[in-house]
């Protein structure tokens, strides 16, 4: 107890220090609840998604194609042993209007009776459907339309533009609402109408009977299902938009990482000073009684108190910023997110990685306050621990640079998993970071010499005090280190990336007008049917060259689920993709001779090359198809297939369309657009020009860059709350100094000066090798990128971004040293002189 | 001839009914060649008084005059640079920059006056050789003894060729031998250099090497006279001097 108010008193008289050290940890809880409440959040959202969808079924029946199979299907999985309950649907992508507007929506076609035995959801207002004409809505997409129970709805699709009455609103059992677009629910023989599919359903969820093995009715329903239809245990089918996130979630997850080293850092060199400072009342606890055990356990409860403090400031914090992050992911994946949901996992790990971090951080400290002699400190001798630093710290770089270098080689020839690189790049930036106490002295020497001429003596003085403390110099230089590499490394690679992008769709998206009836959807491609006459009418357009109609539709390819681009290739062959393998006449004569052109992420991923075989699961089976040419792709994540038109009717049993790419004649293209303006609006779908298509992806990919940004400025913001603690931290310790150096000689603004030559030696050493660090960290990811893409993202050296680093970086740490530069000008002399 | 004068200096700490006089009214005239030891009991504002007389601190009222100048009415980077030019400072733990060697320690004050490395260097070789310190100048603080440390502190209060040097309890952390000394190096400099020198010390025995003796109480000057006038003063018996300078005998 008395131990207790001793530690209280003394976090007390130090408001400073104790400020400094709540902030930094609420700034890297809050950077954790932040990142993680957001992917929680979306990820929690696309489960909700497929639970409401596929629900509790043990299996699902699925067609390979896009047109679905023959409702008797049913029947026949009805009679298979073992099977307790066959619940049929059909989803399609539709156009819902309202009367404030439109969105698109996903249809599922259900029959009302039996659905709820395999969708986990409640009728949370209204009732269940009964007639043809009713429509049930996910509560939450209903919400954020405006649109109540007995509203009116229309839904445009392949069927035609069709008018519903909205009698319930549906809401997921296990968590919150549905999105991906949100769900419009239509009895089965509505939904058949609306995409003009009679008798054709989608899917298929079972219930297999107590007492049967799942594995043992999928076998037996495998043998008796039609070509073309797959039986499966429900996995995620947002797979393809899990993995396009999973660059962005790396990012989140790798400043989460970062944020927790400055935490644990912060905290480190409070205790380690704390200690220090204490060194002689611990001597005198020491002397009066208290056991090491309880001089450790001071140091550790004080950890915890001031960690749970600054961890509840932290979520709160944290509520903020994932509201941020998550309205950047909204905007990326145009999935609408449930506003206000919180669940609790991301607050508990977060408390715990603030009180498990500063526990870490505070050991060391706490071992160095138990094992304080009293003799020893009641005389006030300082122990250097320099040497020791240097040499532990030395050969653990040793260490690290071999695991770093044999972690980088495996990563770079694709015998580590997808983010091998990044665990690799961590380990060697480690590596350097634990080599800097070792040539601190050295370069420090170097630099001070240059320095001298301008800053004089103090430069000197400066070095001294930083070399005084290597570990905590060390650190700080670390945490620099980190920041400005991770800064230009990750910046540099997504600029590379937005490059391959923008390389990308000059390639391969080229047309004068794009019909569709809504947006598509980034990871699949997928938009609402449009209504079937729509060609017919845009033939008769004068002046439109040719049309060319485009299909998405989601396939399999062994273990991959992939999506299939459909089209006729009409136009010049150079105009449909960004060939890496062939040229593109051997790809438009390939696809026409029933060939396939595929994305790079899938040949990698299966190890494929132009002139060999992928396999396809079609409705005659699985087929071998022929590679013409391998294209780079960003749809779907470049898990794609190309299929000429006739192939894919042969091979998937494909109709309807997604969108129609409009080549028009040069001089007519205003007289065009008019006309093609009359038939979207008189039908309700959407006309793009190329330049407004242009917009819509570099908005999304403006959207990735400013979120990316935003995550970079946090880590500026963490490495200068990192840098104000230590020089803080450093004039705290140097009191006496400074105002023995006040008496003797030193101006006000020679002490300054002396405190901007720490932070200048402390910048320089750390972001100069970081930032070239940073250039080697974005040519490795470069490098890595082709065990995931299957090509090169082209590697650019981008002088002006290293420079602006530096520069950004330099003005930080010297802003940063503004604070700690005043305090020690203004420190009263006579006090100073004192101070213990 | 004069070097430093107060007139009528106070200093209080805090203030309305939480005020502290520290100092009240104190004036006195310190020559050159003077050798004076403030004494006084624990609070009396001894320490107070050597701060304001160095320019550390500014009275609350009264005037501090160094060589003519008032050092209240500087501000602060003029009395930072009269400091560094014209007064030395030793203190009673030495305060030595621990990250840097004797001879670096001792030129360091020049340093920041802007003087060259080299010349800076040579002088405080020149004032280490004074001391006797000399031959251990590249030695960082930690390997040399207290007295040692203080010998360097000396050095360096004396390389800039001070007007006036301000000990505070300059023997306070050193054993016998050691104090024996530091007293004798310090009589030295009165008599071998005419060095001014303002001691506040505790101990009777080092206060008989001045030759003039400051009583504080209560803030307040109770005694400002020679040495041997002190001695018969029946509140502070002052053990009978091994050395006196400034006028008084030596035994």
């Amino acid at each position: 107890m008395a131990l207790g108010q001793f530690s209280i008193r003394e976090v007390v008289a130090r408001p400073l220090r104790a400020i400094l050290t709540i902030s930094s940890i609420a700034i890297g809880v809050g950077a954790v609840v932040a990142v993680l409440l957001s992917i929680e959040t979306t990820r929690q959202t696309q489960r909700d998604m497929l639970r409401a969808v596929s629900g509790k079924a043990d299996l699902e029946v699925i067609s390979d194609g896009a047109n679905g199979f023959p409702y008797s299907v049913l029947a026949d999985i009805r009679k298979a042993d073992g099977v307790e309950v066959a619940v049929p649907s059909l989803q399609r992508f539709a156009k819902l209007f309202h009367s404030d507007g439109d969105a698109r929506t996903q249809v599922i076609g259900i029959d009302p009776r039996i659905d709820q035995q395999v969708r986990d959801y409640d009728i949370s207002e209204g009732t269940q459907l009964k007639k043809l004409t009713d429509v049930v809505l996910d509560a939450s997409f209903a919400k954020s339309l405006k649109i109540s129970v007995g509203d009116e709805i229309k839904l445009l699709a392949a069927g035609g533009l069709k008018k519903f009455n909205v009698v319930g609103f549906a809401t997921p059992r296990a968590s919150s609402a549905i999105s991906l677009g949100g769900a419009a629910y239509l009895v089965l023989p509505a939904a058949e109408s609306a995409f003009a599919s009679k008798s054709t359903i989608d899917q298929v969820q079972l219930i297999v009977q107590p007492g049967s093995k799942t594995e043992d009715v999928k076998e037996a329903l495998a043998q008796i299902l039609p070509e073309g239809v797959t039986i499966q245990i429900p996995r995620t089918r947002s797979q393809m938009a899990e993995e396009t996130m999973f660059a962005t979630e790396n990012g989140l997850r790798m400043s989460i990482a970062f944020a927790v080293l400055i935490c644990a850092f912060i905290i480190y060199n409070t205790f380690q000073m704390a200690v220090g400072e204490r060194r002689r009342q611990i001597g005198i606890l020491r002397a009066i009684g208290a056991t090491k055990r309880q001089v450790g356990w001071m140091i550790l409860r004080e950890a915890i108190g001031i960690s749970v403090f600054a961890a509840a400031l932290g979520c709160l914090l944290g509520l903020y910023g994932a509201e941020i992050i998550s309205d950047a992911m909204e905007k990326m994946t145009q999935v609408t997110l449930p506003g206000g949901k919180i669940t609790w996992q991301p607050f508990a790990i977060a408390v715990g990685i603030g009180v498990v971090v500063s526990l870490v951080g505070a050991i060391l400290p706490a071992r160095r306050a138990s094992s304080v002699h009293p003799i020893e400190a009641i005389r006030a001798i300082e122990t250097s621990h320099n040497q020791e630093v240097i040499t532990a710290t030395f050969r653990a770089s040793l260490i690290a640079f071999a695991i770093g270098l044999v972690l980088l080689f495996a990563a770079i020839n694709g015998y580590l998993p997808l983010g091998g690189d990044v665990v690799a790049l961590v380990v060697l930036l480690l590596a350097i970071v634990l080599l800097i106490p070792s040539i601190l002295s050295s370069i420090s020497k170097l630099l001070v010499a240059c320095m001298r001429p301008w800053l004089g003596v103090e430069s000197e003085l400066a070095r001294r005090q930083l070399t005084q403390h290597v570990g905590r110099s060390a650190l700080t230089i670390g945490v620099l280190f980190i920041a400005i590499s991770t800064t230009t490394g990750m910046a540099g690679n997504v600029l590379d990336n937005v490059k391959n992008v923008r390389d990308w769709y000059t390639r391969a998206i080229i047309g004068d007008f794009f019909v569709r009836s809504t947006n598509p959807d980034i990871s699949t491609g997928a938009a609402a049917d449009m209504p079937a006459d729509i060609e017919a009418k845009l033939n008769q357009v004068a002046g439109v060259e040719f049309i060319d109609a485009i299909r998405y539709v989601s396939a399999r390819s062994g273990e991959n689920s992939i999506l299939v681009v459909v089209r006729n290739f009409v136009g010049k062959p150079t105009d449909f993709f960004d060939l890496v393998e062939g040229t593109p006449d051997e790809a438009v004569e390939g696809l026409r001779n029933g060939k396939v052109v595929v994305g790079t992420v899938l040949t990698q991923r299966l190890g494929l090359h132009k002139g060999d075989k992928i396999p396809l699961e079609t409705k005659l089976g699985t087929r071998e198809l022929e590679i013409a040419a391998t294209t780079n792709e960003y749809f779907a994540g470049g898990l794609t297939v190309y299929l000429h038109s006739e192939t894919a009717l042969e091979l998937l049993d494909v109709s309807g369309v997604d969108a129609y790419v409009i080549q028009a004649d040069d001089n007519r293209l205003a007289e065009v657009e008019k006309q093609l303006q009359v038939i979207c609006q008189e039908n309700h779908i959407i006309l793009q020009s190329y330049i407004e298509v242009v917009d819509f992806i570099n908005n999304k990919v403006n959207g990735i860059i400013a979120s990316l940004w935003m995550l970079l400025a946090l880590g500026c913001v963490i490495a200068a709350m990192g840098l104000i603690n230590t020089l803080t931290m450093n004039i705290i310790e140097q009191t006496r100094e400074i105002g023995m150096l006040r008496v003797i000689a030193m101006t006000r603004s020679q002490v300054r000066r002396m405190i901007f030559s720490q932070a200048l030696l402390l910048g320089v050493i750390g972001l100069v090798p970081g930032a070239l660090a940073g250039v080697f960290v974005s040519y490795v990811i470069s490098l890595s990128a082709f065990s995931i893409l299957g090509h090169n993202v082209v590697f650019e050296m981008r002088y002006g971004l290293i420079i602006g680093c530096l520069v950004l970086g330099m003005f930080i740490v010297l802003l940063a040293s503004l604070l700690p530069a005043e305090r020690a000008a203004r420190l009263k002399i006579a006090s100073a002189l004192h101070y213990e | 001839m004069p070097i430093l004068e107060t007139r009528d200096v106070s200093k209080s700490y805090g203030t309305g009914d939480a005020a502290v006089a520290a100092l009240r009214g104190v004036s006195t005239i310190i020559n050159a060649g003077d050798f004076v030891a403030i004494m006084g009991p624990s609070g009396s504002g001894k320490s107070t008084l050597l701060t304001i007389l160095g320019g550390v601190e500014t009275p609350t009222s009264g005037q501090v005059l160094l060589e003519d100048a008032d050092i209240a009415q500087l501000s602060d980077d003029e009395r930072t640079k009269l400091r560094r030019r014209r007064i030395g400072f030793i203190f009673q733990s030495f305060n030595l920059l621990p990250n840097l060697s004797a001879v670096e320690n001792v030129a360091l004050p020049m340093e920041l006056d802007g003087k060259s490395r080299a010349e800076s260097q040579k002088l405080a070789i020149a004032a280490l050789d004074l001391v006797e310190m000399s031959h251990r100048q590249k030695h960082l603080p930690a390997q040399l003894s207290g007295g040692e440390q203080q010998r360097v502190a000396i050095a360096r209060a004396l390389a800039i060729n001070p007007a006036i040097l301000l000990a505070d309890e300059p023997t306070g952390n050193l054993d016998s031998r050691q104090s024996d000394r530091v007293t004798k190096l310090l009589t030295d400099l009165v008599t071998q250099r005419n060095q001014t020198i303002v001691m506040v010390t505790h101990d009777p025995s080092v206060a008989t090497i001045a030759g003039r003796i400051l009583k504080i109480r209560d803030g307040a000057i109770e005694y400002d006279g020679p040495t041997e006038e002190a001695q018969l003063s029946p509140d502070h018996a002052i053990a009978r001097p091994t050395i006196r300078v400034h006028g008084a005998a030596r035994q």
